[in-house]
C-alpha cells in the first residue's frame, strides 16, 4: 500500500494512510502515515466498537491533514490494552491455512498454539 | 507499550523461506491538500482482500494483481473478503476494522468529510513488486484520478 500511496501521490493525490505497522511504514515511507498500535488485523479500531472506530477515522483525517512534512507519522493516543493478548503474536496473526499449503516450518508451531478448532 | 518490529518478526517466522524483501524509499512525494477534509472528495482504499457479494472473490495465494471498486452503498454485511496473509477473526466479525466504507458514509453524513466518492479494495501482500507497480497500481491510480478525489484514505491490513 506505501508503494501506491508514493503512485498517487505523484500523480497529484493526497494521502493519508492509516497504519498498525510502524517499522514498515517507517521504511516505505507514504506521504502522510497515522499509526494506530492495535494488533494487526485491526487497522481502523475494535470490532463491534464503533464510538472507537469513528473516533480513530475522525483523528486520522485531522492529523493526516494537518502534515506538512513528506514521509510523516502521527501516533493515536489508543492502547490495544493488553500486551500479553495471543493476538500480537505471529502465531495468531498468521493465516493457518495458507501456512500449511506452504509447507512453512512455522505451520506446526501455529497449529499446536491455536488448537484443531481455531482459525 | 513499544511497537511491534515486524519486519524482524516476519523474517524470524519463516526462517526456512527466503527473506521477504520490504520496500525501501529514502523519499515519500508530496501532493498538498487543497481543501479542508470537511469538504474534500474522498476515495477509500483498503488492502485486505475485501470484496462485494456478488463480485469474483480475490484467489486465495500470493499476487492476486486484480483490483475491486466496491459500490458506495453496500452494506457493511454485503463485504466479503478473502486474503491469505493475516488474521481475518476480527474483520469477519466487523468488516470496518479493515475497511470503514460504513464509518466514512457516518462521516459524510455528519460532515467530517465532503463527500465518498470512490471505493476501492485489492489484497496487498503481493511479492511480484514489478508486476504491482508498473501493472496493477497504475490502473488504480487512473481509476482513482478519475473520480477526481481530493483526498484518497489509505487502509492497509
Amino acid at each position: 500500500m506505501g508503494l501506491l500511496s508514493q503512485q498517487l501521490e505523484q500523480a497529484g493525490i493526497p494521502t493519508i494512510s492509516l497504519t498498525s505497522a510502524l517499522d514498515v511504514t517507517q521504511a516505505v515511507k507514504p506521504p502522510r502515515a497515522v499509526f494506530l498500535n492495535f494488533p494487526l488485523g485491526h487497522t481502523a479500531g475494535k470490532p463491534g466498537d464503533r464510538p472507537l472506530q469513528l473516533a480513530i477515522l475522525r483523528q486520522a483525517l485531522a492529523l493526516g491533514a494537518a502534515m506538512t512534512e513528506p514521509g510523516s507519522i502521527a501516533r493515536l493516543p489508543y492502547e490495544w490494552g493488553d500486551d500479553a493478548d495471543p493476538r500480537w503474536r505471529m502465531e495468531w496473526q498468521v493465516d493457518l491455512q495458507y501456512l500449511e499449503a506452504s509447507g512453512a516450518a512455522a505451520a506446526e508451531r501455529v497449529r499446536a498454539e491455536r488448537g484443531p478448532d481455531r482459525p | 507499550m513499544e511497537p511491534r518490529q515486524y519486519i524482524p518478526m516476519t523474517r524470524d517466522f519463516y526462517s526456512d523461506f527466503t527473506p521477504y524483501r520490504w520496500s525501501e524509499n529514502a523519499s515519500a512525494p508530496w501532493a498538498p491538500l487543497v481543501k479542508p477534509i470537511a469538504a474534500s472528495r474522498v476515495a477509500l482504499i483498503g488492502s485486505g482482500g475485501i470484496y462485494c457479494r456478488g463480485q469474483e472473490p480475490f484467489h486465495y495465494g500470493r499476487d492476486d494483481m486484480s483490483f475491486r471498486e466496491i459500490p458506495l452503498g453496500t452494506a457493511a454485511g454485503d463485504l466479503m473478503l478473502n486474503h491469505y496473509a493475516y488474521n481475518k477473526t476480527a474483520a469477519r466479525a466487523d468488516v470496518n476494522v479493515v475497511y470503514p466504507l460504513e464509518n466514512l458514509r457516518t462521516l459524510e453524513q455528519e460532515g467530517v468529510i465532503g463527500r465518498l466518492v470512490l471505493a476501492l479494495t485489492f489484497m496487498g501482500a503481493l511479492f511480484k513488486r514489478s508486476t504491482a507497480v508498473n501493472e496493477l497500481f497504475p490502473r488504480m491510480v487512473e481509476r482513482v484520478q478519475a473520480a477526481q478525489p481530493d483526498l484518497a484514505f489509505l487502509v492497509p491490513v
